[in-house]
């Protein structure tokens, strides 16, 4: 472990923990843990960043049948898909759409409405806004892979994209996306149960 | 200078005796296998040590916060953060690693009631400090007796070490690799209404991946562990505040210079001196003709060099259950967590080792071994040859006179919190096995080699400017393949019982993935066992003809049951006629379901429509 020396600027640290919610002692482990993964660092401004390489390099996320969209997710950002790199802070603002719902400390990125919004761009892989039969068709093919013949999937597909599309247009917005997900737990569902 | 010329040979001549008398006394206590326990008295005094520091560090880490909090507006709500924290590292500790893996159902309520005491911040003062006190009682006061530290040791390090990850969050959602996990499918997924079931469950993978991004099962086995509480060395400094106190930063120079000044160059004196001993000695012995007093020779003196070269790094072993000891030829498995594991086994018993042949060094201590006995060698390209190692290996163990062979199947070093997965080849051969436990404590030193990160010399380096090793090794009875058994399943067995012993978690990862990437089939695994579970609540099976494909569809409705009618979408109702209609067609179709799960099921939600 030879890479206590960097440590990140106190203000820094103080802005991220108001900007995500989470402890300094939380932001402080979770820093540890991004150097751990990444392998490059920035030569002008000696920040380490994570590249769709590190990512890969997790052995339980290559093997989640999602993986690739989840990586995806960390890039989502113009920004960060422009550099390729994803920089601690962008790391944090991510991870922090996962925290836990507290009713009583309400913050715009872990309230239900984000989580859904984050959970819509797993599917939205174009980023135009709505999903498509075939987005969804996509996702339902990376999760069960060759095992079911195609019609099988695209008639699930088909099915469900009927259920959510209420006004049949053949898209889902985000509205209709909210709708359909109203009885889930999505609190729960999106959430870690963070340590600290 | 002349000044500095008699200052250095005054100082000669008055460290070269206790110097020369402490070697002497280690190698003298050595030979005849003794202790003074002068080793035992330098853990508990360390032990007592470490544990001012941590109470150093928790006390002004207090202070600090108090002088912050009291001008920041959010008072209440990081005092109470920091209880939280405060509990959660306790029952971090406490709780055994497996409670990651209950169904949601569980940590639904425990999640609500954390949260609830997350808001009782009123009453943060008077239970700070007492559960301060108490939280440090729990976790050093157990050992702090001189009676047992090695017992007490292993047991609180045991349930330490079963939660010891990055502790940033409580694992919910996993992937698993082994089938079974498939059969124990909740019930609950059956309240979800009518195919958007497909959305929900990919959210589990995406907070199953999030989780793995976090903090995953392989990459931090291959890292340091992270301790509970500093002890004194840099190198593990990360969570910690390099500066904290005045006193902390004085003891720690002091540990600084002990170690550098004092220690390095005793153990290094002591390292070299059992070098040449194992060298000499091995000589000797090869000029001897091979017979029992051969063994009987080498048997001794390999011991001899051994607890020599122990010493030469403080290694404080304690062995548990001696009785289950190899004796006869068979091989001796472990778990490996770093080059010195051969080591501190010959401690105690002689193996025949086996390994790649290597260059310098090194090479020359594997020369020297083989001359008094005989140990299994091959070259860098026989290694590739599975075929012919096994050979190697059988011939020695159908040998009687030969010593019983230690491996490591595990392959490579992991980090002494897990065991992964068992290489097969060694529990192919028809021998028996004698399983050995390791854990080392690594609040003195960690002897976990991370190869990526270090080269040998650097890793020799840390490890004798250590406080200590300290080892726990537990022999566990001998096993051998049951009828029936294939090398994989036997392999297993043998992992599950030294990780209950030695209270590490056992996990089915292969430890190449260290170096290399995950192979797609794993991938495709678990596309298949997420097939198979749709298969369930999804009639997925058995579509061939164009008439039945709409009625299949339609059969997905009502398979995809409903827990009680106030969960029915209002829409159902305008749907009911349809059902009805498809009940009778599946009725029908019944005799062509060969699937009788989906039979049933069939049955049990026709009932509830019929309501």
């Amino acid at each position: 472990m030879g890479q206590t020396t960097s440590q990140i600027p106190e203000h820094e640290l103080e802005h991220l923990s108001i900007e995500s919610g989470l402890s300094r002692g939380g932001i402080l482990k979770l820093y540890s843990r991004f150097i751990s993964l990444a392998t490059h660092r920035d030569k002008t401004t000696n920040e380490y960043f994570l590249t769709k390489g590190d990512f890969q390099s997790i052995a339980e996320l290559k093997q989640n049948p999602l993986g690739d969209r989840i990586i995806d997710a960390f890039f989502a950002d113009a920004e960060v898909l422009e550099r390729r790199k994803v920089y601690f802070k962008d790391f944090v603002k991510v991870l922090s759409h996962f925290r836990p719902i507290n009713k009583n400390k309400p913050h715009p990125w872990n309230s239900r409405e984000a989580k859904l919004r984050f959970a819509f761009t797993m599917y939205d892989l174009n980023k135009s806004g709505t999903i498509t039969k075939d987005e969804f068709q996509d996702i339902l093919e990376m999760m069960i892979g060759a095992n079911v013949p195609k019609e099988q999937v695209n008639s699930i597909a088909d099915r469900t994209m009927r259920e959510a599309d209420r006004d049949g247009d053949g898209y889902i917005t985000f509205q209709e996306f909210c709708n359909a997900m109203e009885k889930t737990d999505i609190e729960q569902k999106m959430s870690f149960r963070f340590l600290t | 200078m002349l000044g500095i010329e008699h200052l250095l040979f005054l100082f000669t001549t008055f460290a070269f005796p206790p110097v020369a008398l402490t070697v002497l006394l280690c190698i003298i206590l050595a030979t005849f296998g003794k202790s003074l326990g002068l080793r035992q008295m330098y853990v508990d005094t360390l032990i007592h040590i470490f544990e001012w520091g941590a109470r150093q560090i928790k006390t002004t880490e207090k202070i600090k916060r108090k002088e912050s909090n009291v001008n920041s507006p959010f008072f209440l709500n990081k005092l109470a953060e920091q209880e939280f924290e405060d509990h959660d590292d306790l029952r971090s500790l406490e709780t055994p690693r497996f409670e990651a893996t209950e169904p949601i159902t569980d940590d639904e309520l425990d999640i609500r009631s954390e949260t609830e005491s997350h808001d009782s911040g009123e009453d943060f003062p008077s239970v700070d400090s007492d559960g301060d006190e108490s939280c440090l009682k729990r976790k050093f006061g157990s050992t702090t007796s001189l009676a047992s530290v090695g017992s007490c040791c292993s047991l609180r390090n045991r349930r330490s070490s079963e939660s010891s990850t990055l502790g940033i969050i409580k694992r919910e959602t996993q992937i698993y690799l082994d089938d079974n996990f498939a059969d124990d499918i909740p019930d609950e997924v059956f309240v979800r209404s009518r195919g958007w079931a497909a959305i929900r469950d990919s959210v589990d993978f995406v907070k199953a991946g999030m989780e793995a991004i976090i903090e995953d099962e392989v990459t931090s086995r291959f890292e340091a562990e992270q301790l509970v509480s500093w002890n004194m060395l840099t190198r593990t400094s990360i969570k910690f505040y390099q500066f904290v106190n005045w006193k902390l930063s004085a003891l720690w120079i002091i540990g600084f210079l002990f170690r550098y000044c004092v220690m390095f160059p005793l153990r290094f004196t002591i390292f070299c001196i059992g070098l040449v001993f194992l060298i000499s000695s091995t000589a000797l012995i090869g000029l001897v003709p091979v017979g029992s007093w051969k063994k009987k020779l080498n048997h001794k003196c390999m011991l001899i060099c051994y607890r020599i070269l122990s010493r030469s790094l403080t290694a404080v072993v304690y062995f548990h259950d001696e009785h289950y000891k190899a004796e006869r030829q068979g091989i001796c498995v472990a778990n490996h967590t770093s080059p010195i594991d051969a080591l501190i086994l010959s401690i105690d018993n002689v193996y025949a080792l086996i390994g790649q042949k290597h260059d310098g060094l090194l090479g020359i201590v594997q020369r020297a071994l083989s001359r008094a006995s005989s140990h299994i060698w091959f070259e860098r390209s026989e290694a590739k040859d599975r075929y012919i190692v096994a050979q190697k290996l059988r011939q020695h163990c159908q040998d009687p006179e030969k010593l019983p062979i230690l491996i490591f199947p595990e392959g490579t070093c992991i980090n002494n919190t897990s065991v992964m997965m068992f290489k097969k080849g060694s529990f192919e051969i028809e021998t028996t096995i004698y399983p050995i436990a390791m854990k080392y404590d690594s609040r003195f030193g960690d002897a976990f080699w991370n190869s990526s990160e270090q080269s040998w010399c650097g890793y020799i380096m840390r490890m004798m400017t250590s406080w200590a090793i300290i080892c726990n090794v537990w022999y566990l009875p001998p096993m051998t393949k049951k009828a029936g058994e294939d090398a994989v399943e036997f392999a297993n067995r043998v992992k599950k019982e030294i990780a209950n012993k030695g209270g590490l978690v056992d996990l089915e990862w292969d430890g190449g993935l260290k170096r290399a990437k995950v192979p797609p089939k794993l991938v495709a695994k678990q596309q298949e066992r997420y097939a198979n579970r749709l298969s369930r609540y999804t009639s997925v099976s058995e579509v061939v003809k164009n008439e039945d494909v709409e009625v299949a569809l339609d059969l997905d409705k009502s398979v995809s049951g409903y827990n009680s009618l106030e969960d029915l979408p209002e829409d159902v109702f305008v749907d009911e006629e349809e059902e009805d209609e498809t009940f009778d067609a599946s009725a029908e179709n019944i005799e062509n379901e060969p699937d009788a799960t989906i039979k049933n099921k069939l049955v049990d939600t026709a009932s509830l429509v019929k309501i």
